[in-house]
């Protein structure tokens, strides 16, 4: 039923892609980054309602941008199947004789990488404006629960990228979803602070 | 053996039908065309034949398999090129290939053999580094071309195969269309609105028009369903006289005068005309010029349609237009 190959052809295309596109791993960079450098180092200095007073804001930041830029990579894995389809590349994947269910798993593993690969840019990044991992296990931890997030996200970006035929309708449903989901304080930053690994265990319990 | 069978199939969507009935078989190792003017239906045919549209109603299989029910297995027997571009154009030409034979279940071995090969058969091995996006439309048309073949498939479609390319880089894919079919034994399935593609290639010819076959038979006998070749000639001199005259000759089927000019339609035409010219001199009438006219398919198409293809498309491109605005009425109220 799942064709192993298929899988990672389609992963392998995804990568040879994300690589090859410079501009896009920059360009997706630039707003975490300019989020962290604004956002982080203006409120440093701020006392966050909620956040224990010991609390670096920019611990607290730090997981709720690489949340964020998984969040829009993983719209992005969504997207790139109207581009297929725009490009007429997705018939070639549909008429290969392979279960529809290995086309899934080889876009998830796709996307899920190249989200992956674009969180630990992010947490790279962040080293330049003071962020510092506090445990081994902690990162491993969040690795674990950044694999989930995308996971989760590209699945629920591929149903409506396969139900919405045109690219316009499909982003501004996926802002429907995506934008109150990183912009409510409440429950997305504790989600995304609760990734652990930065040490800031406690969020918000108003 | 036939490795299509279709009997009345048809799509419907919403209240458009786009094929509508249609039943039709193709053999083993034959060449067969599907001939229409855009909109008459053609790629929905090959769609659904190819699994990616499942049909409202009516049975086809492909190499003994149900398009709808043994879909792998059908998809496993086929080779597609499609209208569009299908390839990704941030890949090289290599890797596209690479893609599709990997998708296909080829093993490491098998690939290397095959693409080298495709890729002689197309001239695109020095190209063959190139990322997609630098290549030429007769390039990625000739790259798509070698795709379908990679895996060796019992039938092949081509959609429009040479739509929009110039007339060296046509010719050229119609020499590998053909030594396909002849060296290989590939089932081939074409769709043209190009008369002179169909005439060239295709052992058996389907005219299709508002989602129905209006005919379907070699284009030879479809040819001669219009009665022969039509030989004109200006003449000066007494017409009545002369038109009499070849009303009168039991082998002229048809006689038709235009100003100076007559259109007889006959058998055989090569061998009639000097006849023609002692009966035009007989009668005491100088004849300026012949001209001899095979028919061709596009008079068959009229001949059966009564519209030329490019009619048909523009008619195509009204009902079409006619249908949005209905829509948009039944959408605004």
């Amino acid at each position: 039923m799942i064709n192993l190959t298929a899988v990672y052809v389609l992963w392998l295309r995804e990568m040879k892609r994300y690589f090859r596109a410079k501009s896009r791993i920059l360009g997706s960079l630039a707003i975490p980054f300019f989020f962290l450098a604004f956002l982080g180092l203006g409120f440093n200095r701020m006392a966050v309602p909620g956040v224990a007073g010991s609390l670096n804001y920019i611990r607290y930041l730090v997981p709720g941008i690489v949340g964020m830029s998984l969040l829009f990579q993983s719209v992005f894995a969504g997207l790139s199947v109207l581009w297929d389809r725009e490009f007429g590349f997705l018939k070639e994947i549909m008429v290969a004789p392979v279960s529809r269910v290995s086309i899934v798993l080889g876009r998830i593993a796709g996307g899920m990488t190249t989200a992956l690969v674009q969180g630990l840019l992010v947490l790279a990044v962040s080293f330049l404006v003071g962020f510092r991992i506090a445990s081994v296990p902690g990162i491993l931890l969040a690795l674990l629960f950044m694999v989930l997030v995308s996971t989760s996200f590209i699945g629920l970006g591929l149903i409506f990228a396969s139900r919405i035929k045109d690219m316009q309708g499909y982003s501004i449903i996926m802002n429907f979803v995506v934008f109150p989901l990183f912009s409510c304080p409440g429950p997305s930053t504790r989600s995304a602070t609760s990734l652990p690994g930065s040490g800031s265990f406690r969020t918000s319990t108003r | 053996m036939d490795d299509i069978k279709v009997e009345r199939l048809t799509k419907k969507f919403d209240e458009i039908t786009a094929v509508d009935h249609i039943s039709f078989t193709v053999g083993s190792g034959e060449l067969f065309g599907l001939l229409g003017p855009n909109g008459a239906g053609k790629t929905t045919t090959l769609n659904m034949l190819s699994t990616l549209l499942r049909p409202t109603s009516g049975l086809a299989e492909v190499s003994g398999f149900d398009v709808t029910r043994n879909r792998d297995e059908v998809r496993r027997s086929i080779g597609i090129v499609f209208q569009e571009p299908a390839l990704d154009s941030q890949l090289t030409g290599r890797e596209n290939l690479e893609f599709h034979s990997m998708m296909y279940g080829m093993g490491r071995e098998e690939r290397r053999k095959k693409i080298a090969e495709v890729l002689a058969l197309v001239e695109l091995t020095e190209k063959a580094g190139v990322q997609v996006q630098n290549y030429s439309g007769g390039m990625k048309r000739r790259l798509e071309i070698a795709r379908g073949l990679i895996h060796r498939p019992r039938v092949l479609f081509l959609d429009e195969p040479t739509l929009g390319l110039d007339a060296q880089t046509r010719r050229h894919i119609w020499d590998y269309i053909r030594k396909l079919n002849r060296e290989q034994g590939v089932t081939i399935i074409l769709t043209t609105h190009y008369m002179e593609e169909a005439d060239y290639l295709c052992r058996r010819v389907a005219i299709m028009d508002h989602g129905g076959f209006a005919a379907i038979d070699t284009p030879e006998k479809l040819k001669e369903l219009l009665g022969g070749d039509v030989v004109s000639l200006e003449v000066d001199g007494d017409l009545g006289a002369l038109e009499a005259e070849f009303r009168s000759l039991d082998w002229v089927k048809k006689a038709k005068l235009h100003e100076e000019t007559f259109s007889l339609t006959m058998e055989r035409g090569d061998r009639r005309i000097p006849e023609l010219v002692s009966v035009a001199q007989r009668a005491g009438v100088t004849v300026n010029s012949v001209n001899l006219r095979r028919p061709s398919l596009e008079d068959v198409f009229l001949h059966f349609t009564g519209k030329t293809i490019r009619e048909s498309e523009a008619s195509q491109a009204e009902r079409n237009r006619a249908m949005m605005m209905a829509h948009r009425q039944r959408r605004g109220r």
